[in-house]
């Protein structure tokens, strides 16, 4: 098992019917930060904004089942079977009520986490949250993500190839289809916590009327634009990010 | 060794191979002690033994019986003052998922078929080694090297059968006991009512899988063996390519037969209750050679068909040889 | 997509739940059930098979239950899952304003039908192939069955497996097959991503709870035998075989004179049309998560609500200004919501073609008001099982009861009831019916506050 770089340890839970690996990075003995990855996505990319809150927090990305380190089932998991995972994890990894930090599809998780789940809600920050829902196709949804890799480093990709790999092409369609199809912004309303909308200004796959629309479904929510950057603001814009979320810490139960 | 005059002791008398062994052995003049669990059983074989003119004695027990097994080796050398031929027949069998079998059955199975043996070597080779002379034979089975699922005890019982006999022919060469041979008899399906009386929890009924040999085959080949024994047998020309084949190409194998079985030696199309077969109680009624799967008639069938192969090939062969020559 | 083309074949096609299934999801496209959605509506074809000689067409029967049933090797994969994928694959994305679940009714279909809603069956038919029982021998045909119906059980949780036997009606298919019924007490997460996809916000789902019950024989964990189901016989009649069983199996030319099932230990939801309560906790929790309405439709037997129902539609079509003075009899899976609604017709389902039905029939003839047209047809299971009612006598109860015309249509009076060509001539038969109407705007839940709890 390579050793994580950047990070200070890999943790491994038995959880949701599977072993779920984290990464931790930071202060132990202080508020934690939970970042939920997006589609095809692990811990790896949350290195930056995990670096820029370590002195703070303790700061733990956890993958999810068929994702990064995390063995999943064969069949990919829709919206609600992640969230019961991510669900799992809080509970025995005692981690609940912790800050949530989801990226992309993580935002989907997180809202359907407030259905099932409402008391292992912290405060929560959902940056670029999907799916537009005047683009619920397969087809545009690749478009968008095509014409957002303009926005991102090349970088981003060389730390995620991994993560593509582990998840694979079928996992990857079946996953897009099952956020397409959940209907996300019927539930926003559930989610009572404070809540913070962040989005990178060429975001494609965010646009700024949905973020809006999302940022005013939410009963406590506010909505911030990063600008210069694409959907994946956690590695792109990681100093601007961690200071959008510094206040949000201040309300985390230690 | 001569057939005619010998004391021959064939276990699982009863029914199936052991029945058909026993009257084989009656025929070729032999002195035949029977033995097996059911008493009526034995009595039927026993007088068709006798209408072959053959001297005849009954010892009933249960082969898992340590001590029966022995007294029934005494009281056939105590009979006839020797015993010439032991042959090691009575097995039993269950098909069942592995999760599925209760363990007692699965005891049961490895009690009969490798214990059992394993009691009646113990008790026939001290009077075979003391003549000098004789013969033990061990029925195994092809399923030993050709693997099956879902009969797991009975496949490994049958392992456990041939390396048996393996080192039983080390060590009586070591201890210089040269006239005492033990053989290894590996049939293919043989045509007996082992597969109506097998434990079976699969919930579908058991036939015999084709190729079907019947057990006369068997026989001749047991009867054949104290004349001029050979290490190891397998009867049936079947079962012959399979174990070749299993020697080629194992992984192949094991997977043709894991389809094969389950598409041919249960039935796809009739439901059995779960049941623990002639385990624990023998069977009801009196036994019978042949399990009604016909291993005879398809043998004949089987022949008809390749005689009629090899003669069209031969009528071939001559025209084009004809055709040549004309021209 | 492969796996739920593998649920369709396990599944029977001549199960209530699975015609429920497959008659509501073409009628929500715009299509009709003819041949049970998976033959077709020809009245040559059926004259054809129906002029078959006796023997011929009893066979036919028995074949359709080989063919039905599936290989015992292919039980490890009956998957109540892949069923649930297939089943909510028939229906379109929607949103619904109502889902039904529950147990299948064809009354219920019809309501279904006007709601525009999507049907999600708590129980599924499969069957395995069975040549070796006996019809009359129930203990045998459980013991036979148990390690298949216990591996069915075990491979999926979320489901009671039952194993039902009735030599009485089901004779023909049960020399072939053996019926194993599958019942959710798990919504599972396949119906449950359906409700909250596919059901519109603020949408009610509404479930069908038949409450009977028979008495029946456990065999392993969430895995039961049940002998006998309803139709011409009571519970008693095939718990106590008489002198009306014995006279039955001599005329079947059966070896045996009675029936001794197995010592029933308790009483569950009946297979085929039962409701089982468990399933309510699970719908009670989805649907207080997602905002959405629980309503309940609550019968002692299938067919109590075949009145009520037939008054909705009844009213329905006066409110559009139609006269609602046809009424068109269905029977078992012989329904078809499309032409009901095309020529105008007020459907009353029956459970078969028995004499609790056309008792069940005749009550609401008396009770309701006339009707100018009466249209019966009638399905043909394959043998006269007792307590089937005679084609003549159907036509006399339509004939007194109508004051205009009354007529058994689409039935071959000379074969019935063993007529194979009977879910081919059922849908040409209501096709015929002269009067053609628009189809309607769906019905509005709130119509229904009357009737549902």
């Amino acid at each position: 098992m390579n050793a994580l770089k950047g990070w200070d340890a890999s943790e491994y839970t038995a959880a949701a019917g599977t072993r779920i690996h984290a990464a931790v990075l930071g202060r132990s003995e202080a508020p934690v930060v939970v970042c939920v990855h997006g589609l095809g996505c692990s811990h790896a990319y949350f290195l930056p904004i995990a670096s820029e809150l370590a002195e703070e927090v303790s700061v733990v990305a956890p993958d999810l089942p068929g994702f990064g380190r995390t063995f999943g089932p064969p069949d990919a998991l829709d919206i609600r079977g992640l969230s019961l995972a991510l669900a799992d994890w809080l509970r025995v990894s005692g981690r609940g009520g912790a800050l949530l930090l989801a990226n992309s599809a993580g935002c989907q998780v997180v809202v359907d986490l407030a259905v099932h789940a409402p008391e292992l809600l912290g405060p929560v920050v959902l940056v670029g949250p999907t799916v537009d829902r005047r683009a619920r196709s397969f087809r545009q949804q690749c478009i968008r993500l095509l014409a957002d890799q303009r926005w991102e480093s090349p970088s981003l990709a060389t730390a995620l190839l991994p993560a593509w790999i582990a998840c694979g092409p079928r996992r990857f369609a079946q996953t897009l289809r099952y956020m397409i199809s959940d209907p996300v912004e019927r539930k926003l309303h559930k989610v009572r916590t404070h809540t913070l909308v962040v989005r990178g200004e060429r975001d494609p796959i965010a646009p700024s009327e949905w973020a809006t629309e999302v940022a005013q479904a939410l009963p406590n929510a506010s909505l911030v634009e990063i600008r210069g950057t694409g959907h994946t603001v956690n590695w792109s814009a990681p100093k601007e990010l961690a200071q959008v979320v510094r206040p949000l810490l201040a309300i985390v139960r230690a | 060794m001569r057939t005619r005059g010998s004391v021959v002791v064939v276990t699982g008398a009863s029914s199936g191979i052991g029945r058909a062994t026993a009257l084989r052995f009656a025929t070729a003049g032999a002195t035949v002690a029977l033995t097996a669990r059911r008493a009526a059983a034995l009595q039927e074989v026993a007088v068709e033994c006798e209408g072959f003119g053959a001297t005849v004695f009954m010892v009933p027990a249960d082969i898992t019986d340590e001590e029966a097994v022995r007294q029934v080796a005494d009281k056939v050398a105590e009979r006839f003052g020797r015993i010439d031929v032991w042959v090691n027949c009575a097995a039993v069998t269950a098909f069942a998922p592995f999760g599925e079998i209760p363990l007692s059955d699965f005891r049961r199975i490895l009690e009969v078929n490798v214990m059992g043996y394993v009691h009646g070597a113990r008790a026939a080779l001290p009077h075979l080694r003391d003549q000098g002379k004789g013969v033990l034979i061990n029925v195994s089975s092809i399923v030993s090297s050709v693997p099956q699922p879902y009969t797991h005890a009975y496949s490994m019982s049958k392992a456990a059968v041939r390396v048996l006999g393996a080192s039983l022919r080390q060590e009586l060469r070591l201890d210089g006991a040269t006239g005492v041979k033990v053989c290894t008899v590996l049939p293919a399906t043989i045509d007996t009512p082992f597969f109506e009386h097998a434990a079976n929890y699969t919930g579908r009924k058991a036939k015999a899988m084709p190729p079907v040999y019947s057990a006369e085959r068997v026989a001749r080949t047991v009867v054949g063996l104290v004349r001029r024994p050979r290490r190891e047998v397998i009867v049936g020309p079947m079962g012959r390519n399979l174990v070749m084949q299993a020697k080629l190409a194992p992984g192949l194998t094991e997977r043709m037969m894991a389809i094969q079985v389950d598409r041919s030696h249960l039935y796809r199309s009739r439901p059995a209750p779960a049941t623990d077969g002639n385990l624990f109680q023998p069977a009801a009624g009196t036994g019978s050679v042949s399990g009604g799967w016909h291993g005879r008639r398809r043998t004949a069938v089987r022949r008809a068909a390749s005689a009629a192969l090899v003669s069209g090939a031969i009528l071939l062969v001559r025209r084009s040889a004809r055709t040549r020559a004309a021209e | 997509m492969k796996l739920s083309a593998r649920a369709a074949r396990y599944l029977v096609d001549f199960d209530s739940g699975v015609n429920m299934v497959r008659a509501l999801a073409r009628f929500l496209r715009g299509k009709d059930h003819r041949g049970l959605s998976v033959g077709v509506g020809s009245r040559p074809l059926a004259n054809l098979v129906s002029s078959l000689p006796i023997r011929a067409r009893r066979r036919s029967f028995s074949a359709q239950g080989v063919l039905q049933g599936i290989p015992l090797d292919q039980a490890r994969h009956i998957s109540a899952d892949e069923m649930s994928e297939w089943v909510v694959s028939q229906y379109g994305p929607g949103p619904h304003q109502v889902v039904v679940v529950g147990c299948a009714s064809g009354a219920a279909l019809h309501l279904a039908a006007a709601l525009h809603a999507p049907f999600l069956p708590q129980t599924l038919l499969v069957a395995v192939r069975d040549l070796e029982t006996h019809p009359d021998d129930p203990v045998g045909a459980m013991e036979a069955l148990t390690p298949t119906t216990r591996l069915v059980a075990r491979s999926n949780p979320e489901i009671n497996v039952y194993h039902m036997h009735d030599p009485a009606q089901d004779r023909p298919m049960l020399e072939g097959m053996a019926y194993l019924r599958l019942k959710r007490h798990r919504l599972g997460r396949i119906f449950e991503r359906f409700l909250e996809e596919r059901l519109a916000p603020g949408g009610t789902v509404l479930v069908v709870a038949c409450r009977r019950t028979w008495p029946c024989h456990t065999i392993g964990e969430r895995a039961y035998f049940q002998f006998g189901c309803l139709g011409g016989l009571s519970e008693d009649d095939y718990h106590n075989s008489g002198p009306r069983i014995a006279d039955y199996l001599s005329r079947e030319g059966s070896p045996y004179q009675r029936w001794e099932p197995p010592m029933p230990d308790g009483r569950r939801p009946e297979a085929e049309w039962g409701f089982d309560p468990a399933l309510l906790a699970d719908l009670e929790l989805v649907t207080a998560r997602a905002g959405y309405q629980l309503r309940r439709l609550e019968m002692d037997e299938p067919q109590d609500i075949s009145g009520l129902v037939a008054e909705v539609y009844r009213s329905w079509y006066r409110r559009r200004g139609m006269s609602g003075q046809r009424l068109l009899v269905e029977s078992y899976v012989q329904w078809d919501p499309l032409w009901v609604l095309r020529t105008g017709a007020v459907p009353f389902w029956c459970r078969f073609n028995m004499q609790p039905d056309y008792q069940e029939l005749q009550r609401y003839l008396d009770s309701a008001e006339p009707y100018e047209e009466i249209f019966v047809n009638l399905f043909s299971q394959g043998l006269w099982s007792p307590g089937v009612v005679s084609v003549s006598q159907w036509r006399q109860l339509a004939i007194s009861n109508a004051t205009v015309v009354g007529d058994v249509i689409g039935v071959d009076e000379d074969s019935y009831p063993i007529d194979p060509g009977s879910t081919l001539r059922f849908q040409p038969a209501f096709a015929a019916i002269t009067g053609r109407h628009p189809l309607p705007a769906p019905l509005d839940i709130a119509d229904l506050d009357g009737v549902l709890t």
